[in-house]
């Protein structure tokens, strides 16, 4: 698995209301391999968002550096899924999907075809012409997962992106994700506050404590890639959730 | 077909009322003449095909003013919600334009642009352009943040974020505002015509006041509720297709 991005060194101070110099993020490293899955975990507060919103390019206003292997070109390279499914409701499902697409003015039949082959991955592709108002919220973030990955983009930044769902609804797309990089083998970053969550989607977890947001631990989630409801209930899943709860406190 | 019957019951009810009323209490035709009188010279007025050039003059007045009024009005809630300079430097003066009175301003306007279809332009304008602009300015809000965000993401370009995003989005706002902008359209062409004009609605009505022919009055001012209700009706219509 070759770099794909590493992060050195950063950090993030801003001005307060009052005038007072907050430190939000401080000597920040962390290095991702293409293909990976790494979670961000962390109490509220210890900046992972604002990381993930630098690496996604929203916010330039930082020290250190940010460096990529090959950087990201503007509206192709980075899909970004947020807490809340953020559809436009006006457009159907298929349209809000090929949103990016659009942007990118690529009408070709490869994309088309796409789009078709993301919402029959996300389950979605009986409701292609509905309104997001008629799915559920599941469906909804299932649909903004698969309109982050219509224009194929070299790496997927999620954001609490089950934070805002029922348990079961969670778990559910928890496994949809795992098949979703199967299929993929996307680079991911997911940003949670789920052990549960981190333990069972990723390949390294890195650990965050705040003021001053730092990284304090990055470890490799000791199980197979190949995971499935079962892996829940393996004495390594709960040791090392465990472990993380710990680390947390 | 339930609707309808309830519209009948209602106009049957009114009326009912007045027509009962005019007969009790024997008020005065030069007062309140009876719904058959009214509904006579409205026929008259149809008849004779003095109706027609009347209530086009008024209606074309009426659609202009509002289409002009509406671009104006979205123009300067586009500016206003894109840039802070814009929106401190302008407030204070579209405030204490809204503020004042618009009948106040009216002779104003005759005065200085004369007896002409300008003033009763400039008139529609004015109290056609707030309304959509606040629309504007509330429905260029509504665009959630997150949205805001993709739309940076997917490097949308100004002109494509603004057709695919925030049009759409401010759209109910929008008609909300076009709602409140249409009638305020017809009170300034009515108003424009009751102070300066030799045509439309506004000009009936003066004619069957100082002609002492209440029943015209009468017939002039139920026409004019016609055309709001028609109006009206077109921008909820617009709405209600949307929603489909």
């Amino acid at each position: 698995m070759g770099e794909l991005l590493s992060v050195r060194e950063v950090g993030k101070t801003y001005t307060g209301a009052k005038g007072q110099q907050v430190t939000a993020l401080a000597d920040v490293d962390l290095d991702v391999a293409e293909g990976e899955v790494v979670a961000l975990i962390g109490p509220s507060g210890c900046g992972k968002s604002t990381l993930l919103r630098m690496i996604a390019g929203l916010d330039g206003a930082f020290d250190g550096e940010l460096t990529w292997t090959k950087p990201p070109r503007p509206g192709k390279d980075i899909g970004f899924v947020f807490q809340e499914p953020a559809l436009l409701p006006w457009r159907s499902v298929e349209r809000n999907v090929s949103l990016g697409l659009e942007a990118l003015r690529d009408n070709s039949s490869e994309a088309r075809q796409r789009v078709r082959d993301l919402l029959e991955l996300v389950g979605l592709a009986d409701f292609a012409q509905c309104f997001p108002k008629e799915l559920s919220g599941g469906m909804r973030q299932r649909a903004a997962i698969a309109r982050a990955l219509a224009y194929d983009p070299r790496i997927l930044l999620m954001d609490e992106p089950f934070g805002a769902l029922d348990a079961i609804t969670r778990d559910r797309l928890h496994d949809d994700l795992l098949r979703i990089w199967e299929a993929t083998r996307k680079t991911i970053i997911l940003v949670t506050h789920s052990v549960e969550e981190a333990t069972y989607l990723a390949d390294r977890v890195a650990v965050m404590s705040a003021r001053p947001g730092r990284i304090k631990a990055v470890h490799h989630v000791p199980l197979d890639r190949d995971r499935d409801p079962s892996t829940r209930r393996l004495p390594q899943f709960a040791e090392f959730a465990g472990m993380l709860r710990q680390e947390l406190e | 077909m339930s609707r309808l019957l309830r519209t009948l019951g209602y106009v049957a009810v009114i009326v009912g009322g007045w027509s009962l009323y005019v007969r009790v209490a024997d008020v005065p035709a030069y007062l309140l003449p009876a719904p058959e009188e009214v509904l006579g010279a409205l026929a008259t007025l149809v008849g004779e095909g003095e109706l027609r050039p009347h209530l086009s003059y008024t209606a074309r007045n009426i659609v202009l003013g509002f289409a002009g009024g509406s671009l104006i009005g979205i123009a300067l809630g586009w500016g206003l919600w894109s840039s802070r300079l814009l929106r401190e430097l302008l407030n204070p003066y579209l405030v204490l334009l809204q503020a004042a009175p618009k009948i106040a301003v009216a002779p104003l306007l005759v005065l200085w642009f004369g007896l002409s279809l300008t003033s009763q332009y400039v008139l529609i304008l004015l109290l056609v352009f707030f309304p959509m602009m606040a629309a504007t300015m509330m429905g260029l809000r509504d665009v959630p943040a997150d949205v805001a965000t993709l739309g940076r993401l997917l490097n949308l370009s100004r002109p494509r974020y603004l057709f695919t995003i925030q049009i759409p989005a401010a759209t109910p706002a929008l008609l909300a505002g076009a709602k409140i902008a249409v009638i305020d359209a017809m009170t300034g062409a009515f108003l424009a015509e009751y102070l300066s004009a030799q045509r439309g609605l506004g000009y009936l009505m003066i004619l069957g006041n100082t002609s002492n022919d209440t029943p015209l009055l009468i017939a002039a001012v139920l026409v004019t509720v016609l055309v709001g209700l028609t109006g009206f009706g077109l921008v909820s219509l617009v709405e209600k297709l949307r929603r489909i």
